[in-house]
Parts: structure tokens; C-alpha cells; sequence
């Protein structure tokens, strides 16, 4: 924070440009600038001299002569001890001790600054160096990695409380004269737990045991040539976290070790934990930390945990069906892909295999446990891939009662549907809030199912359409929505009507009529809909493969309001 | 926020009428197509609404714009004020429908979504009203559901603004105290704009919600609306003491409002926006109010002790 005394001269200096401004009002708009948007006074000078009136043309004047004036220009000196509390503009070459990033929230943005400790006397001998704080605004992690050697321009004094520190502001400048350790910086040096690090973007320090690593290449993109990595898991108690190692990893399964400074990447959705010659690793003693026969059941996710790109997968699933199918690949090779619909008691989806597994479609449904497996998505909906038949294996024992497929879906809130990944085999309530124009009969491009407008396609132009049906709505939580959707079957279903007698309807009273009909019919209607959800960047649609009105009677409802918000009648 | 984030369609929050009258709180998007928000008292931050309610008044204007409609919708609280401009033509057709129906007193549930919409006064009030999307004519069943979800939502916000009073008022302790990502933002905005709230006045409305979905409407002794109304679902209306605003005399009004100045001053006099709400609760719109209030001050009866907001002359 800027000192009092720096703010009251700023604040002297925007008045004798802005005579008739309030002394207060100026104050707080420098502290609003300050706190609100993490802008040092300085730097927020010029945007505080236009609020207050002052002429554009003189601003810039103005500006420079109250930033620069009391404050010895450009000074350049080589010991913390020759500054002065109030100098700016100063450059002065120090040696980065720590450098930590934090993110801070300001009106709902993530702002990145940073603080650490920087000694002064570079080159001279190390016991005769004096430690500054320092705190980063204009964001040169790049340039101040610990370890490092750096000229500094254009920094300020900061002294607050009696103690001095260093700004380095947006408009300083950072010219590294000697490379330091890795220029990554941590966000801090404790662990923290894996379910945390998933959740996190950037570095990270974790804590976990090797549950799985195996050595791969990566053919660059560029034809330059192979690169050999390690992939693999770790887990703790918190769950598991797949990593990527670009460097060596000497580390086999069962090995526990303290990652510090890896950074958590998305592929697709799925955070993985990349690690790259500038991390530390380090093996880890802690007797207390779950072994790899616990972990080995908190590394199991089920389906519900998903996402879509994860690697070196495990989990236990009921297989119910399987089947195979054979294609031609792109090279002209036959080739045969066999799949199934897994269920456990979180969910549902699909596995394809793309080598034969001794699995007997007459011993269905039997339970399956994968290892090392991979998830890729298949229209919208996380799927598990198997490359290799030692990844399955069959298990003896039930590990719940068989889940009867055809009544399995699992409830979620839409509220939580909305903020986590797409699922098969959902459940979820919600309120009609829109009935779409389009529902009904459409045309479809026979090439690529896009709906034709005015009889066109927008890839292939005119077209003979086919004819759909499809109905389309928006449910609504009051806390998230999504677009709810019906498909053909779904719909006839849904209107207890064949899609030729929706035609005929609609010949016979036009589109327009069919979608009041029905919006009379679903608009503000408390539904459920079980089918799939698919969430990305758009946000959620919901695949209905069933629609219908909730029946829980009003008195239920509202006592289970009552219940949880303690509210007696 | 991205471009993508922009595009997401805003959730339909279910909102008792008082909440939503008595915000003045206007959150603008800085770009073009950046929705805007109004921010209650309790925090909840709304763009798009899902309302219901008792249709009770609907008019037909001419503007120099094109035709436009109003109407109000009563819910146990209060009422709904909503709107449909000369550029939503697609529903000129419906509101023509609900007039006939209005005016020849057919009671009509509605259940209706549509945009918050915020306008300045001229004496730099805030007046909220409902811009309508989209709606339906629902029977009794129906409305106590609504009843229900937006008693649910209202209870959810009083909640989290309770348990927010307790926190240091900034974002960091927020998180930290699992205060619900929808509203953390719009709480702390509202704790700047609007001081202190008493959520009860809020709670009462969701007791009398929940008690009339339940179907005990005489629970609550009236002592605002004039729910006339019985039990949802042979739902009957005395559409004259209903519909007919102008049934009460300017001697009525200025009781209103000068016992509501009385009664609901906590030391700082009410606002402009109180009061006009407290009268449209008790069916008195803005046009017959104000003239009112302007003789009530004239008469030295209220005066404006700041900028807005009045106190009444026999009040400590």
C-alpha cells in the first residue's frame, strides 16, 4: 500500500491543478483506485486529474511534473540504503530472492500481482546484502525469477509503518543481467491437496504417491522430431491427478514425492499436472500417508468424475452390453472397434475397445474393473477408450447389487448439472421458462443434419430437406439454465403422437399454432427430464430421453422447504 | 467476461414482488450487449425473472412510439409491475387477448418471465417493472408451485444474507465462508448501496407464500393486500374491490401514506421509492400517489428532511 504521506502529496499535486477539487474527494479516488483496481496512486495520477476536471492538454504536464518533482528523477544507485522514502523512478540492480504471485479478486476479475523479497549489492559478497520487500503490480514474473539478477527502472519507495519497500509498477521496466532458476514461480510452497490442484489453474506444490508412470514419445507437430515423456498418476487422500513429465522422471510406482512448482494444464477438461526441468522434485517421507493399497481405491473414479480427455483412468463399472462393428479407417484398413454401455451407481456410459477382450455378451451384465484407461468424448458425453487388453479385467465378486439399466438414472440438481461436466444418465428437475419457435417439424440437410433456413443449407446450400422433429425449450432452476431438448423419439414419446401426425397437424394448422399449443401446454411447468447433459463454454443442453410433469404435490414441496430453511408452519 | 460467458442466457429468478419493487439498485453492462441487472436488498442480482400472480391490472397505451401494455400481477407481497413494449409485436395478439379477458373480470393466473427493467424518475428514483418474454395462463396448482419456488429462493437469499452480515465485507471472506458464487458479488454491492436490511419484512411474505400453497389463506389477518382471493384452486375474485384502483378516496391514500411514513421510519425518514411501492401494494399507482404526497407536503403533514426521503411531522 502506498504510504499516507506519498497520498497527500499526490493529493496536493492534483489540487493545484484542480483548485476548486475537494481535498477528501480526491484522497478517496486515489484509495479507490488503490483498493479497487490494485492501481498504485502513481500510476493512477493521470486518471484522477481527468476526473477532477483538469484540461486534457494539461494532463499529461501535469502528470509528469507531480510524479517527477520531490522526487529526484531518474535516480540511479546501487543500496537500498540511498534512498529516499519518497523517490520514484529509480533503477538499481538487485538479486531476486522470492518471488510470490497471488491472485486477487477485484470486482469479480482475477488480478495477478505479487510480492518477494529482492537484496540489493548483486555482486558484491553475499553477507553484505540488504533484503527489501518488494511488491510486483505490472506483472514481470517472467523477469524476476528467484535466483535471478535484475536491473530495475523505474520503480518506486513505498515506506509504510516505518519500513521501506519497493514498487515495481506497470511502467517499470525489468532488464535480467543473469539468468536465474526456473523463471516459473509458485504461487506458494505448501502442498496443497490433488482435489485442490485440479481445481486450480497454474503452479502448484503437491504432495502425492506414483500410482502409475509409463515411458511415451510425442511426435512434434512440426515433423521436428520425437519427444520422449513420462506419463502417469498420483493420488492422495483427496483423489488423484494425472501428470505429464517433460523432463526426466526417475520416480517408479509406490514412491511418494513432493512436487513443487508443477503446473496444472487443461487437456480438454481434465487438469493434468505438467512437470517440466524447472520443477523441483523431490522424494517425500511421511509414514502417515496413505499407502498405495489405500490409494488404490480413492484412485478409482467413478463415472460420474469423468472429464473428458483424463488419462491413466481406473474404475470399477457394470457392463451390460457389448457388441463389435467393423469400419474402414481413413488408410483403407479393416478395421473392428468393439463397445458396451457401462453403469455404476454414479452414472452411465460407453467403452469402445480397439482390441478384442475375452468378454461373453451371455454372461451380461458382469463387472469390470479398467486400468490405465483412457476418456474421450463421444457425441458431447465423456466415454472411456481401451487400447490394451490388460487394462480390463473381470471381477469375481459384485461390488453392488446388478443396477437395473432401463431405471438407472442418477439425480442431480440442474444448478450442479450446469457447473461440472457432461454426464450420461442424468435425472434433473427445473421450470420451463421458454418454448423455442422451432419446435416441431423441421428440415434437415441430408449431407449434414444442420436444419435448413428457407430450404438451404448453411455448409451445402439448397437442399431437399428431410423431414424431424424435434422440440426445443429452456429449463430453469431460478439459480442456472439450460437448453432442454427432445429428439424424434423423444418427442413423439412426449406428444404420444408419430411424427407423421405431427405433420399432419402442422399442414393442417401451421407452425405457429403448434407452438402456442405448446407453450400453453409446458410453459411455467415444474418438469423432470432423464436423458444426458452436455456442458462447454456455451453452457448446458440437456438431451431428454424422457419429459414429464413433476407430480410431487404442492404440500410436499413446500414442506421440504420448510425442513431446510427451518421454517415451521 | 468473455465473449462466450456474454452469450449464456440469464437464469429466471423467482422473486416475490416487494423484493423487486423496493430495489433501486442498477447494475448496467459496460458493453453493448453486456446485460444489466437490478440488485435487490437481499442481494440477488436480477436480469431475468420468473413471476406469478393474480393479473389485476392491464391497460393498453398509445405512446408516440407504438402501442405498449401494462399490467401488474399480485403476489402475497405485493405487485408485479410489468410490461410490453411496441417492439415485442409478436405478443401485441396475447395482450389483447388478456385485456378482453381483464376487463371482462375473468380472474387470470399468470406465470410470466420477462427482464428486469429499471427506469430513472425524474427525481432520480428508481421504478422496476418486468419487461415480458414470455407467459402463460395457469391454474391454481400451478401458481402454488410458483408460490413455493420463489418462497425457496427468497428463503435461500435471506440465508446467505444473514449469514454475509457476519463476514468482513469483501469478496476473499466471502469465498471463505461458502456465501453462494450468484450472489457474493451483488450482496456486497447491495451492503454499499442500500445499509443495513431487516430481511423479516421478506420473511413475511414467504410465510403468507407458503401458507397459501399449502391452501391456509386466512392464516395471516390482511393487513395490506386485499387477498381476497380464497383457496387456490376454485380461486374466486371480488373483482370490484380488486381491480378498481381508483376506488379509494384521496383522504384513503393519504392515510396510507402518511401512517406507512410513520410506521416504517427507523430514524431516517423513508424513501421515495418505499413509499410509492407501499401504495402500489395497496393498489394505488404512481399517478394517484403523487399528487398526494406533493399535498401532504404542502400541508406540512411530511416534509423532506433529505434529499428523497420523508419523514412525517409527528414523528420522534
Amino acid at each position: 500500500m502506498a504510504g499516507n504521506e506519498e497520498l497527500d502529496e499526490l493529493v496536493e499535486k492534483v489540487l493545484e491543478h484542480a483548485p476548486d477539487a475537494d481535498a477528501e474527494e480526491v484522497r478517496k479516488e486515489f484509495e479507490r483506485y488503490r483498493d479497487e483496481f490494485l492501481i498504485p496512486p502513481k500510476d493512477a495520477m493521470r486518471s484522477v486529474l481527468r476526473k477532477f476536471q483538469v484540461a486534457e492538454e494539461d494532463v499529461e504536464t501535469a502528470a509528469r511534473s507531480a510524479l517527477s518533482s520531490g522526487a529526484r528523477a531518474g535516480r540511479k544507485v546501487d543500496r537500498f540504503e540511498e534512498l529516499d522514502a519518497k523517490d520514484t523512478n529509480v533503477t538499481i540492480e538487485v538479486s531476486v530472492v522470492t518471488y510470490t504471485p497471488r491472485v486477487q479478486m477485484v470486482r469479480g476479475e482475477e488480478r495477478q500481482i505479487a510480492f518477494g523479497w529482492i537484496e540489493d549489492n548483486p555482486w558484491g559478497d553475499s553477507g553484505d546484502r540488504v533484503r527489501w520487500d518488494f511488491k510486483d503490480w505490472g506483472n514481470h514474473a517472467e523477469n524476476l525469477a528467484p535466483g535471478s539478477v535484475v536491473r530495475l527502472e523505474g520503480t518506486s519507495v513505498n515506506e509504510w509503518q516505518g519500513k521501506r519497500s519497493l514498487n515495481i509498477n506497470q511502467s517499470s521496466r525489468v532488464a535480467v543481467l543473469r539468468e536465474g532458476g526456473p523463471s516459473v514461480s509458485l504461487a506458494t510452497s505448501d502442498p496443497i491437496s490433488l482435489e485442490d490442484a485440479g481445481a486450480r489453474e497454474g503452479f502448484v506444490t503437491v504432495v502425492g504417491r506414483v500410482i502409475s508412470r509409463r515411458d511415451e514419445v510425442i511426435v512434434k507437430k512440426d515433423g521436428s522430431g520425437e519427444l520422449p515423456v513420462v506419463k502417469g498418476r498420483i493420488a492422495d487422500e483427496s483423489g488423484s491427478l494425472g501428470f505429464i513429465c517433460w523432463a526426466e522422471f526417475e520416480h517408479e510406482p509406490g514412491t511418494l514425492v513432493r512436487i513443487e512448482g508443477g503446473s496444472i494444464r487443461r487437456f480438454r477438461d481434465n487438469p493434468e499436472l505438467n512437470i517440466s526441468d524447472r520443477t523441483k522434485i523431490e522424494v517425500f517421507h511421511d509414514n502417515n500417508f496413505a499407502s498405495a493399497e489405500q490409494l488404490a481405491t480413492t484412485s478409482m473414479l467413478s463415472i460420474g468424475d469423468l472429464r473428458d480427455g483424463a488419462r491413466d483412468v481406473s474404475l470399477i463399472a457394470q457392463l451390460n452390453s457389448w457388441s463389435s462393428r467393423e469400419f474402414t479407417n481413413a488408410d483403407g484398413e479393416q478395421r473392428t472397434v468393439w463397445g458396451g454401455d457401462l453403469l455404476d451407481p454414479s452414472g452411465r456410459c460407453r467403452v469402445s475397445a480397439w482390441c478384442e477382450l475375452p468378454i461373453d455378451a451371455a454372461n451380461l451384465p458382469m463387472f469390470v474393473r479398467f486400468d490405465g484407461v483412457r476418456v474421450r468424448s463421444w457425441q458431447g458425453t465423456p466415454d472411456i477408450t481401451v487400447d490394451e487388453p490388460e487394462q480390463v479385467t473381470q471381477l469375481e465378486e459384485a461390488p453392488w447389487e446388478t443396477i437395473d439399466a432401463e431405471q438407472h438414472w442418477v439425480e442431480y440438481t440442474l444448478h450442479d448439472l450446469t457447473s461440472s461436466g457432461s454426464k450420461r444418465g442424468i435425472e434433473t428437475s427445473g421450470t420451463i421458462v421458454a418454448v423455442r419457435g422451432d419446435c416441431g417439424i423441421i428440415q434437415r440437410c441430408p449431407e449434414c443434419r444442420r436444419v435448413l433456413r428457407e430450404g438451404a443449407c448453411a455448409e451445402h446450400g439448397d437442399m431437399p430437406g428431410e423431414r424431424d422433429l424435434r422440440l426445443r425449450f429452456v429449463l430453469d432452476d431460478g439459480i442456472s439454465c439450460a437448453s432442454l431438448l427432445l429428439n424424434c423419439e423423444s418427442s413423439e414419446n412426449l406428444l404420444g403422437k408419430t411424427m407423421e401426425e405431427v405433420v399432419e397437424v402442422f399442414d393442417r394448422d401451421g407452425a405457429e399454432t403448434f407452438v402456442n399449443q405448446m407453450r400453453e401446454q409446458w410453459f411455467g411447468r415444474s418438469v423432470v427430464m432423464r436423458g444426458r447433459a452436455i456442458v462447454d463454454e456455451q453452457g448446458a443442453m440437456l438431451m431428454a430421453d424422457q419429459l414429464e410433469l413433476d407430480n410431487t404435490p404442492v404440500e410436499q414441496r413446500s414442506e421440504k422447504v420448510r425442513e431446510q430453511w427451518g421454517v415451521v408452519a | 467476461m468473455s465473449e462466450r460467458q456474454r452469450s449464456r442466457r440469464q437464469p429466471a429468478l423467482r422473486m416475490f414482488a416487494r423484493e423487486y419493487y423496493e430495489a433501486s439498485l442498477v447494475e448496467q453492462g459496460s458493453g453493448e450487449y453486456d446485460p444489466s441487472f437490478v440488485i435487490t436488498k437481499l442481494g440477488a442480482r436480477v436480469n431475468r425473472m420468473c413471476v406469478a400472480g393474480l393479473l389485476e391490472r392491464m391497460e393498453r397505451r398509445e405512446t408516440e412510439y407504438g402501442t405498449m401494455y401494462h399490467g401488474s400481477l399480485r403476489d402475497p407481497t405485493g405487485l408485479h409491475m410489468f410490461s410490453v413494449g411496441s417492439f415485442q409485436p409478436e405478443l401485441h395478439a396475447d395482450m389483447e387477448e388478456l385485456l378482453s379477458r381483464h376487463e371482462g373480470n375473468e380472474p387470470l393466473l399468470l406465470l410470466a418471465v420477462g427482464k428486469a427493467n429499471a427506469q430513472m424518475t425524474d427525481d432520480g428514483g428508481v421504478f422496476t417493472r418486468i419487461r415480458l418474454e414470455e407467459f402463460n395462463i395457469i391454474e391454481g396448482e400451478a401458481y402454488a408451485n410458483w408460490l413455493v419456488d420463489a418462497a425457496d429462493a427468497t428463503l435461500r437469499r435471506i440465508d446467505t444474507y444473514q449469514r454475509s452480515r457476519e463476514l468482513p465485507q469483501e469478496a476473499d471472506a466471502y469465498r471463505t465462508a461458502d456465501i453462494p458464487a450468484d450472489l457474493a458479488d451483488s450482496l456486497l454491492l447491495a451492503g454499499a448501496h442500500y445499509g443495513e436490511t431487516d430481511p423479516d419484512v421478506y420473511m413475511v411474505g414467504v410465510l403468507r407464500a407458503l401458507d397459501s400453497a399449502e391452501g391456509n389463506i386466512s392464516a395471516f389477518p390482511d393487513d395490506a393486500a386485499d387477498d381476497s382471493s380464497g383457496s387456490l384452486d376454485e380461486f374466486t375474485v371480488d373483482s370490484d374491490s380488486e381491480g378498481a384502483s381508483g376506488g379509494k378516496s384521496e383522504e384513503d391514500i393519504s392515510k396510507i401514506i402518511e401512517e406507512h411514513t410513520l410506521s416504517a421510519d427507523s430514524g431516517d425518514g423513508v424513501a421515495y421509492d418505499d413509499l410509492i411501492g407501499h401504495c402500489a401494494a395497496h393498489n394505488i399507482n404512481r399517478g394517484e400517489a403523487e399528487p398526494v404526497l406533493d399535498r401532504l407536503v404542502d400541508d406540512a403533514r411530511l416534509y423532506e428532511h433529505t434529499f428523497g426521503r420523508f419523514k412525517h411531522i409527528e414523528a420522534k
